[in-house]
């Protein structure tokens, strides 16, 4: 394997290499005439009602009435018998059932140079084997720093014994023969890494059986395209409305889980030629009594998702007991129109002869363009050879075509201010090499925002399931719910006392920073801006945050701060005794480990060599814990460094934690640690030694998370509006629950007086 | 990896945006299908002759491919994906015709094209183009048929992505794979 990109050069090569002659002027003509000739003749075509003679036209009739009928009565039914074929697999997905299904016989791992390849399960149907493994061990090093670098892409594949080789297909490899039981699964290189960073070649013998009897395989029921969906209009703010009904959202598959539903759909706006739509916010579920339908996107069924038309697919998983149906499934967002398609207009500026990264040009130019005002505010040249070009617009303005003349970009990028622009948005153009001198730059295709439309579409089961329970119990252990959370109050004023280090938008100010609040939300105080990932000192009289020059700690009486090295830290925690701070580290060859700083500065040392790990926190013995996750984040193994022996333990696996912010956070006392969880909304819990590992914030929308001394934690959880969080206050021990009144961020530090 | 030049992409979405009102403009006026086949005669009879290996036989199925496609288009409802619906003919054409071929001259049963009749055999405008025809002969027919889709159909990752019934990222990602697995072969090949 070596680093490569793709260039249109070898891109043309590939064109060239199939040889493809010349078509013949002659023979497009001829086919040219006969589509005109037989054009002209269907034009002056009469047509009688459907093309159809009588005798077919009663046939025909009778058949629709068998279909509406069929419709009515809940069209999933119709297709019972064809859907025995298809089955869900908890953890698996959508599997075919016409053969006997097959799994791996036992997880089989193989280590090589301190890294470990673990096949873990196995599923082997008709059209398919699903293989899921991981891998851990990976050194940081082994991987690219840089973005545009791309290591090890080659496909991993099963070879029989007959050295035939089973590749990747949509979401699995090609099927194994029935009568095979045996196959080595083979990883030309580990995904991602540079040459010669990892071992490659590796080859898992791996031995299939018969799935056991008790293997979970639910029915899928597919539904033709969703004639129960109507589509109810809303017009906003914006004025007018939308057309009449259509199917932009339908619903094609249904499987009945054990305490409610997966639906699997389809959203596909239906506009007028040359528009498009900016979907805003996330799909909302409500039912038929008003109430909003907490759900969560079951990842096991990607596949179905992307097989919907234009891959345009949705599914949501919710508990159902005590719904009232139908189910309201909305989706909404803003029509974009394109302006006047000749307005274009060029103005100039100069980048000098040598336009340095992080170079920034204050241009503020007014424009006119399609009888709309752009301010092109600045002009940025970044690092990876790019410019981006900074405009500011009136609310209308979606985005508008940027081009430098006489030079190719070879990728770009650019994005609004939040919600669709909010009035401003950037463009930015990457190039091999970024463009000197006096540059003329053309503006065009300018694009308007139109009409706010919610796009909508119903859907109600054909059979009413009598195995839901209104009000189902939660499971032991779990405190709140995404229903239940909604009920709880807002802390009465004067029951807590002390202090939070919130992250969140600044006023005024396109920036975000660190802000301490008192627990009744008032006492605002701006602490640090542009930066996150603040902690409270243990007594609450200090907070360090990440800088590029080092971790700043600041005294929060005075304000005084002093410096300590570990610029590009983050993840930060502080020891009991306030002495220390253990941090994962980047910069400086070393990155994603977990490092500890003495707070009178002296060299930080290095106390683990893993990689993208996190810290979860100090025991008030002093031993710090840490994470380290599998590739990809399948699974995440906790860890105990001993200070005084300088000894690392491994502890246990998190299974089923989320791959993307885990946010694990050891309770003050030790007993406890808390994490999110694989939906990336839930909240669990598990002792240090790995047990009594339970859920205990089912679905909330949990972010942030800090524990307090008195035994409180703090959670930041989900608001319908993505960009408000609330600071949820809960005891574990009684499940007591509060909502802290004014504070609307990210809760990242938390003390209670 | 992200499409490798914007003007090409921004080419791309003009064509789109034209067609669509072609498209339109044809339901209409059964005339205006002549301007949807000028847009496109030139990617179905490389795609076409691509698998076939014959300008005759790839002629007629061209010529085929439209002449289906002009009597279908009442039932195309698809407005924004006519270069997928227009392809699935041409494919099924040219499934049609190896099956016909198979039926009368009993040749192999696999759809690949026998090595005698491949066009990859002809005209070989370069060395490296010779090398690449000889890898790209290697691939399994899903992958050859992905490149010729991007490069001689020209078609795009969301339209490959449709006609295929795949994931766009996924299409664009194997697109990606294939093209770096040929570029290290042949930089194999070429030490």
């Amino acid at each position: 394997m070596t680093e490569w990109n793709s260039s249109p050069q070898f891109e043309e090569n590939v064109r060239q290499s199939f040889a493809v002659p010349e078509i013949r002027p002659e023979f497009v003509d001829q086919v040219y005439g006969d589509l005109m000739q037989r054009a002209v003749a269907k034009s002056r075509k009469s047509r009688p009602f459907l093309g159809l003679r009588p005798a077919w036209t009663v046939t025909l009739a009778i058949i629709t009435l068998m279909i509406i009928g069929t419709l009515v009565i809940g069209p999933q039914r119709v297709y019972a018998e064809f859907l025995k074929l298809f089955g869900y697999i908890p953890g698996v997905g959508i599997v075919d059932q016409s053969n006997p299904i097959r799994v791996l016989a036992e997880p089989v791992s193989v280590t090589r140079d301190g890294i470990t390849v673990t096949v873990t399960s196995a599923t082997l149907t008709g059209d398919r084997t699903q293989i899921e493994y991981r891998i851990f061990g990976v050194p940081r090093s082994a991987y690219p720093d840089r973005e545009d670098i791309v290591g090890c892409i080659t496909q991993e594949y099963l070879r029989l014994a007959d050295g035939t080789q089973l590749t990747a297909v949509n979401y699995g490899y090609q099927p194994v023969p029935t009568d095979v039981n045996e196959a080595v699964f083979v990883i030309p290189c580990i995904g991602d890494t540079l040459p010669g960073k990892a071992p490659e070649n590796w080859e898992i013998p791996l031995r299939f059986m018969p799935a056991p009897h008790d293997l979970t395989v639910i029915p899928v029921f597919e539904l033709t395209p969703s004639p129960q969906v109507t589509l109810n209009p809303s017009a906003t703010t914006n004025g007018t409305s939308i057309p009449t009904a259509d199917n932009s959202v339908t619903v094609s598959k249904v499987i009945e889980t054990s305490d409610g539903y997966i639906l699997i759909g389809s959203f596909q706006p239906q506009s007028k030629p040359g528009e498009s739509f900016q979907q805003t916010g996330a799909m909302e579920i409500h039912d038929a009594s008003g109430k909003k339908v907490a759900y969560s996107y079951p990842q096991d069924v990607n596949e179905a998702i992307n097989e919907e038309p234009g891959g345009t697919g949705w599914a949501a998983q919710f508990k159902a007991g005590g719904l009232v149906y139908p189910l309201t499934i909305s989706f909404s967002g803003a029509i974009l129109l394109p302006s006047d398609s000749d307005a274009m207009t060029k103005i100039t500026f100069d980048a000098g002869s040598n336009p340095q990264p992080g170079q920034v040009w204050d241009l503020n130019q007014q424009i006119q363009l399609g009888g709309h005002t752009l301010t092109l505010a600045t002009i940025t040249a970044n690092s990876q050879g790019s410019y981006s070009f900074n405009f500011q617009v009136d609310p209308k303005v979606y985005s508008v075509a940027v081009q430098i003349e006489g030079y190719t970009p070879n990728g770009g990028g650019g994005g609004g201010g939040g919600g669709l622009t909010n009035g401003k948005f950037n463009t930015s153009l990457a190039y091999a090499q970024l463009p000197t001198g006096v540059l003329t730059v053309t503006l065009s295709r300018l694009v308007l925002i139109g009409d706010s439309v919610t796009w909508q579409g119903q859907w109600t089961p054909s059979r009413i399931r009598t195995d839901l329970l209104a009000n189902s119990t939660p499971e032991p252990g779990v405190c709140l719910t995404s229903d239940s959370v909604t009920q709880v109050d807002t802390a009465p004023a004067g029951l807590f006392s002390g202090a939070t280090l919130m992250y969140e938008p600044l006023d005024n100010s396109e920036k975000w920073g660190l802000v301490l609040y008192n627990l009744d939300g008032s006492g605002k105080q701006v602490l640090a801006t542009d930066t996150s990932g603040g902690i409270f000192s243990p007594d609450g009289s200090q907070m360090a945050y990440p800088a590029a020059d080092g971790i700043h700690v600041m005294d929060l009486s005075t304000r005084a701060e002093k410096v300590l090295p570990g610029g590009g830290a983050f993840n930060m925690h502080w020891s009991p005794d306030g002495r220390q701070i253990a941090y994962v580290g980047m910069g400086d060859g070393i990155v994603d480990s977990v490092f500890i700083i003495n707070m009178d500065g002296t060299p930080a040392r290095q106390i683990s060599d893993l990689s993208y790990e996190s810290v979860i926190g100090w025991s008030p013995e002093g031993k710090l814990y840490f994470v380290a996750p599998y590739t990809g984040g399948a699974a995440w193994k906790v860890y105990s460094y001993d200070l005084a022996s300088s000894t690392t333990q491994y502890l246990f696996t998190i299974e089923n934690g989320t791959p993307k912010f885990l946010n694990p956070m050891l309770s003050q006392d030790g007993n406890w640690i808390a994490y999110r969880g694989r939906d990336n909304s839930s909240l669990y819990l598990v002792h240090p030694d790995g047990s009594d590992m339970h859920l205990v914030l089912d679905n909330v929308g949990a972010v942030g998370i800090a524990w307090t001394s008195s035994g409180w934690l703090g959670v930041s959880i989900g608001t319908d509006d993505p960009y408000v969080q609330k600071v949820l206050l809960i005891n574990l021990d009684t499940c007591d629950s509060y909502i802290l009144n004014g504070l609307q961020g990210q809760l990242e530090g938390l003390v209670i007086q | 990896m992200a499409e490798s030049n914007i003007v090409l992409t921004s080419e791309k979405i003009n064509r789109e945006s034209d067609e669509l009102k072609i498209i339109r403009a044809a339901k209409q006026d059964p005339k205006v299908f002549g301007e949807l086949y000028q847009l496109y005669v030139e990617q179905v009879f490389r795609y076409l002759y691509s698998r076939i290996g014959c300008v005759h036989d790839a002629e007629d199925i061209t010529a085929q491919t439209f002449l289906t496609a002009f009597e279908s288009f009442d039932r195309f409802r698809k407005d924004e994906h006519f270069a997928s619906w227009l392809f699935t003919i041409a494919r099924n054409k040219a499934i049609d015709h190896f099956r016909q071929r198979k039926n009368t001259t009993s040749i192999d049963e696999d759809e690949d094209i026998p090595v005698e009749n491949d066009p990859l055999y002809g005209i070989i405008q370069s060395e490296q183009t010779a090398a690449l025809s000889k890898l790209i002969q290697t691939l399994p027919e899903e992958d050859r048929d992905l490149l010729r889709l991007r490069f001689l159909a020209d078609m795009s990752f969301p339209e490959i992505a449709y006609l295929l019934h795949r994931n766009e990222e996924a299409v664009k990602k194997s697109i990606y794979r294939l093209l770096a697995r040929l570029h290290s072969q042949l930089e194999v090949s070429n030490d």
